[in-house]
């Protein structure tokens, strides 16, 4: 006859161990009492504490703004020209048009062609600059110096006489100089007298 | 927040942060990690207000919990749970001698159950305290875990088989 054992026993059949388990299992990481009231006090501390800090958040944005505001008038701020380059620049002189940047839109694609979705389309592209008129003449012609208005007002009034006459000056100036042939003279050095060779 | 949220959260917070320290408890063993776990969990429920479109609330919190008590679970904890990885070093019956657990059995039998549950392996142990839940069933374990309801099932019969094994040896034993 076989033995009895403890699981024979009526209260530590299967079924018993299965409910033992189950009860555990009921009361297994029981939190302790007020753990509702610990977490709603938790996130009410962290709903309070939040205006608190928002300020900053706000005082932190600002301050980029600026920061980038100032960067940007630093970058398309002219270059000044140099007071030496000022001074010898007396005649006023025709502003050449300057080239001036454009935004020149495009659309992204994707590679397989297809259009983004229309909300996530951005603008993007690049600054194009715009390109230069052509000139009829170049160099730009500048305004005349004083010396040449004098000499323009000369041209004008003088009597055409006078006009030869300056041409020819101007000719003659500019042309190859003359210079007559040089005679040398050869030179006439007498023959020098033997030397006194007497006797002593 | 509107007053009418509010009261709806309080609500859920009322309903759910026991279930919810559960299963952070599961995953972690101490309590103290496991209750700011909880309060993390409703905390990042009531930021983004995801907790007003679940349609199963407590399948939705064992997800979100799990997350982040897995996230926040030291690495050494792991270690030393892994030596638990095999169901056989799950802790052994007490000597036929008379000693502090076999008092300790007498005493609380289901103190005696909670630390065998302690003792299984994670992978067993997060199924079977799920389980106590009528409301989850197999394939939502299976969804909170990431693993197939097969499994779940099979996980679930382990871990009763292997406490059924050692509270019978305890009982044996105590009896002996």
């Amino acid at each position: 006859m076989r033995e009895e054992t403890p699981f024979d026993r009526p209260e530590f059949d299967r079924p018993e161990i299965d409910t033992l388990i189950d009860e555990a299992l009921g009361t297994y990481a029981d939190a302790d009492s007020g753990i509702e009231q610990r977490v709603m006090a938790r996130i009410a501390a962290r709903q309070t504490s939040a205006p608190r800090f928002r300020w900053m958040v706000w005082a932190g944005a600002l301050t980029a703004a600026a920061c980038l505001l100032i960067l940007m008038l630093l970058m398309h701020r002219r270059t000044p020209r140099s007071p030496v380059a000022n001074a010898f620049n007396t005649a006023p002189m025709q502003e050449p048009p300057k080239a001036e940047a454009r935004f020149e839109p495009r659309t992204v694609r994707r590679r397989n062609g297809l259009p983004h979705h229309a909300r996530a389309e951005v603008a993007v592209g690049k600054f194009v600059a715009e390109r230069l008129p052509k000139r009829d003449v170049f160099p730009t012609p500048r305004p005349l110096s004083p010396a040449e208005q004098v000499l323009v007002d000369f041209a004008a009034r003088a009597p055409k006489a006078e006009r030869e006459a300056f041409v020819d000056h101007q000719e003659q100036a500019s042309g190859p100089i003359a210079i007559a042939a040089i005679r040398v003279t050869p030179l006439q050095i007498p023959p020098l007298e033997p030397p006194n060779t007497g006797s002593n | 927040m509107a007053s009418g949220e509010e009261a709806e959260f309080t609500a859920l917070v009322q309903r759910q942060s026991r279930f919810v320290f559960r299963v952070a408890y599961a995953v972690l063993l101490n309590v103290a990690d496991a209750e700011d776990v909880v309060q993390e969990t409703f905390l990042k429920l009531y930021r983004n207000s995801g907790w007003q479109k679940i349609e199963n609330e407590r399948a939705f919190l064992a997800r979100v919990v799990w997350r982040i008590a897995v996230d926040r679970r030291p690495r050494a904890a792991e270690s030393a749970k892994s030596a638990y990885a095999d169901a056989d070093d799950l802790p052994d019956a007490p000597s036929p001698q008379p000693g502090p657990e076999q008092i300790l059995l007498a005493a609380d039998r289901h103190t005696i159950v909670h630390s065998m549950i302690d003792a299984l392996p994670e992978q067993l142990r997060l199924p079977l305290v799920l389980s106590a839940y009528d409301e989850l069933n197999s394939r939502e374990i299976g969804r909170v875990m990431g693993i197939p309801e097969g499994t779940v099932r099979t996980r679930l019969q382990r871990a009763r088989q292997l406490l059924r094994q050692k509270l019978g040896a305890r009982e044996e034993a105590h009896y002996a």
